[in-house]
C-alpha cells in the first residue's frame, strides 16, 4: 500500500525498473490522487530521463507504461499516435476504440491526429543531372591484356607484311594514278633499288636497241654529206624540195622539243631515224634535182648538229646505266636479306660510266664501311 | 558501391534528399549547395559505401548538414524564415494540407526531421535513430510531440475557420 510516508521508496523503485505492472498502476493513481506528489514525481522522473519529458505528454485518461523509456508514456494522445504508427497492441486497440466510441470529443481529438500523416508530396530535384558523373566502363585484367597482347601481334604482323612485300608495295605506289599520291624514294638501300628498278631498266631496254643504229644513221650521214652533198641536191626538182621542206619542218621542231629525260630516249631514237630517213630521202631527191636550196642545207646542218648532241647525252646516260646495273645484284641481295631476317643492312654504291666502282657505303646498325675510289675507308 | 551505383543512387534518391532539405531549410539556393555536398560526399566515399546502405548515407549526411545549419542560423539569431503560429491562421480558406506544411515548418527540427523520415521515407523508428543520432525512445517520443503539435495546430485553425 502506497502512503505519503514510503511513496519515495516507490519512486526509487520505478526508476530502477523493479515495480511490477500492478504496482504500476498503483503508484499512478496515488499520484492522481495527490498532485504536489505528481508534481515531484515528474520533477524527479526529469532529472533521471535521458532527455526531458514534459507533464503535457501525459493524460490521466489511459496508461501505458513504455518500458524502454523507462517511464510511463500512457495517454490518449499516445494511442492515438500509436494506432496511427501502428505500433499499438490489441489491448490497447480495444481501449483507444472504447474510449472513442464513449466520447465525441475523444473521437474529434482522435480523427485530428490521422490528418497529422503526411501525404507523399513529389518534389523533382531540378539540378539532378549535375549530381551525376561521368562514368567510363572498367575492363578487366583479362580484358586489357587481351588488347595489349592482340596490338603488339597486329603490330607485328603489319611489320613483317612491309617487310617482305617492300618492293610491290613501293612500285604500286609508284605506278599509281592518284595524283595526290606522291612516293618520295627513301634514303636507303631502296633508293638505289627503286631506280635501278623504275628508270635505268626502261632506258636500258630501249635505248640499247637504238644506240647502234643511230650511231649506223649518223654515220651515214656524214659519209653523204662528205662525198658531195651539192652534187645530189643540184639532181632534185625545185618541187620535190619544197614539199620534202614541208615534211622536214615538223620533225625539226619534233627534234629540238625533245627534252634530255631519259625515259624519251627511244621516242627521241625513233624521231631521229626517221628524221634519217627523210633525209636520205631528200639526199636522193637533190641527185635527181640540180636545184640547190640553201636553206635546206643549212637546216640539215642544224639537224645534224643536234643529232650529235643527242648521241652524246644518249651515250652517256647509258654508261651510267651500265655502271649502276652492276650495283643491283648487290642492292637486291641485301634487301633479301633484310625481308628473310629482319636485319636492317643499308647498302648504297655509285659508279662511273665505265662500269667502275666509284663510291660504296654500308651500314648495319652501329658498323658502318664506306669505300670510294681512292681506297681509303 | 561503383560509379554507376552511384548514378543510379542519383535517379533513386535525389529527389527524396532535395524534398527533405527544402522541407528543412525552405531556401532553393541554400538547398542546392546542400544537395549537392551530400552527393559529393557520398561520390568521394564511392568506393566505401555499400549500394543498399547508400539511402541512409545520404539521409544522414543531409540530416546533419541542414540541422548545423539551422542551429548555426539561430546562434546568430536568424529566423529563418520560419513563421510564428500566430501568423499561420490569417489563411483564407486554406486546404488540409498547406495548414500541415504550414504546422510543419513551425515544428522545432529534430521533430520534423524525424517525421519527415517517417512519413516521407517511410523509416522505422530504429533506421530513423541510426540517421539522426537519436535513440530509438527519443524518436518516438519526438514523433508522438509533433503529432501531438500539428493536431493541436489543425485543430486550432479548425476552430478559426
Amino acid at each position: 500500500m502506497i502512503t505519503r510516508k514510503n511513496y519515495e521508496e516507490y519512486f526509487l523503485d520505478y526508476f530502477d525498473g523493479n515495480l511490477s505492472d500492478e504496482k504500476v498502476e498503483e503508484l499512478l493513481r496515488f499520484l492522481s490522487f495527490n498532485k504536489d506528489l505528481e508534481e515531484e514525481f515528474y520533477l524527479l522522473m526529469e532529472q533521471t530521463a535521458d532527455f526531458s519529458l514534459e507533464k503535457s505528454d501525459f493524460s490521466n485518461i489511459t496508461l501505458k507504461r513504455e518500458a524502454s523509456i523507462g517511464y510511463e508514456l500512457s495517454t490518449f494522445d499516445y494511442l492515438c499516435v500509436a494506432e496511427l504508427e501502428h505500433d499499438i497492441t490489441a489491448s490497447e486497440k480495444q481501449l483507444l476504440t472504447a474510449s472513442i466510441d464513449s466520447n465525441d470529443k475523444l473521437k474529434a481529438e482522435f480523427n485530428l491526429f490521422q490528418q497529422t500523416k503526411l501525404e507523399d508530396e513529389v518534389i523533382v530535384c531540378p539540378f539532378k543531372d549535375e549530381l551525376k558523373k561521368n562514368v567510363f566502363v572498367a575492363r578487366s585484367n583479362f580484358q586489357r591484356n587481351l588488347i595489349t597482347y592482340s596490338s603488339i601481334a597486329a603490330a607485328v604482323l603489319v611489320v613483317f607484311y612491309f617487310t617482305l612485300n617492300e618492293e610491290k608495295v613501293v612500285e604500286r605506289l609508284a605506278q599509281s594514278d592518284d595524283p595526290k599520291v606522291e612516293v618520295v624514294a627513301p634514303q636507303t638501300t631502296n633508293e638505289v633499288v627503286k631506280e635501278l628498278v623504275l628508270k635505268p631498266l626502261v632506258a636500258d631496254n630501249g635505248v640499247s636497241e637504238n644506240r647502234a643504229k643511230l650511231k649506223d644513221d649518223v654515220s651515214n650521214y656524214k659519209a653523204n654529206e662528205n662525198s658531195g652533198l651539192n652534187t645530189f641536191l643540184d639532181k632534185h626538182q625545185e618541187t620535190q624540195t619544197e614539199g620534202n621542206l614541208r615534211s622536214i619542218e615538223p620533225e625539226m621542231a619534233h627534234i629540238s622539243s625533245k627534252s634530255v629525260d631519259k625515259l624519251d630516249l627511244e621516242n627521241r631514237s625513233l624521231a631521229i631515224s626517221l628524221s634519217e630517213s627523210s633525209k636520205t630521202s631528200v639526199s636522193k631527191g637533190v641527185e635527181s634535182n640540180k636545184a640547190v636550196d640553201e636553206n635546206m642545207k643549212s637546216s640539215v646542218e642544224t639537224l645534224l648538229s643536234k643529232a650529235a648532241e643527242e648521241k652524246e647525252i644518249l651515250s652517256r646516260e647509258l654508261s651510267e646505266a651500265t655502271g649502276r646495273k652492276k650495283g643491283l645484284f648487290i642492292a637486291r641481295a641485301i634487301n633479301g636479306i633484310n625481308s628473310v631476317l629482319g636485319t636492317n643492312i643499308e647498302y648504297s654504291s655509285k659508279y662511273d660510266a665505265d662500269g667502275n666502282l666509284v663510291a660504296m657505303n654500308i651500314e648495319a646498325g652501329p658498323l658502318k664501311y664506306s669505300k670510294k675510289n681512292e681506297g681509303t675507308k | 558501391m561503383t560509379p554507376t551505383e552511384y548514378n543510379k543512387c542519383v535517379d533513386l534518391y535525389a529527389d527524396s534528399i532535395y524534398r527533405f532539405a527544402v522541407k528543412m531549410l525552405k531556401d532553393g539556393d541554400l538547398c542546392h549547395d546542400i544537395v549537392q555536398d551530400t552527393f559529393e560526399k557520398l561520390w568521394m566515399r564511392v568506393g566505401e559505401v555499400a549500394f543498399d546502405k547508400a539511402k541512409s548515407y545520404l539521409f544522414t549526411t543531409v540530416y546533419h548538414a541542414t540541422i548545423d545549419h539551422i542551429r548555426r542560423k539561430q546562434r546568430i539569431g536568424d529566423e529563418l524564415g520560419l513563421e510564428k503560429v500566430g501568423d499561420s491562421v490569417s489563411m483564407v480558406s486554406p486546404d488540409l494540407k498547406e495548414i500541415l506544411q504550414k504546422g510543419l515548418s513551425l515544428l522545432p527540427e529534430d521533430q520534423k526531421s524525424v517525421l519527415l523520415l517517417r512519413d516521407y521515407e517511410g523509416y522505422s523508428y530504429e533506421e530513423i535513430g541510426q540517421i539522426t543520432g537519436l535513440n530509438e525512445s527519443q524518436v518516438k517520443v519526438y514523433i508522438y510531440r509533433a503529432r501531438l503539435f500539428l493536431k493541436n495546430y489543425i485543430g486550432k485553425i479548425e476552430n478559426v475557420i
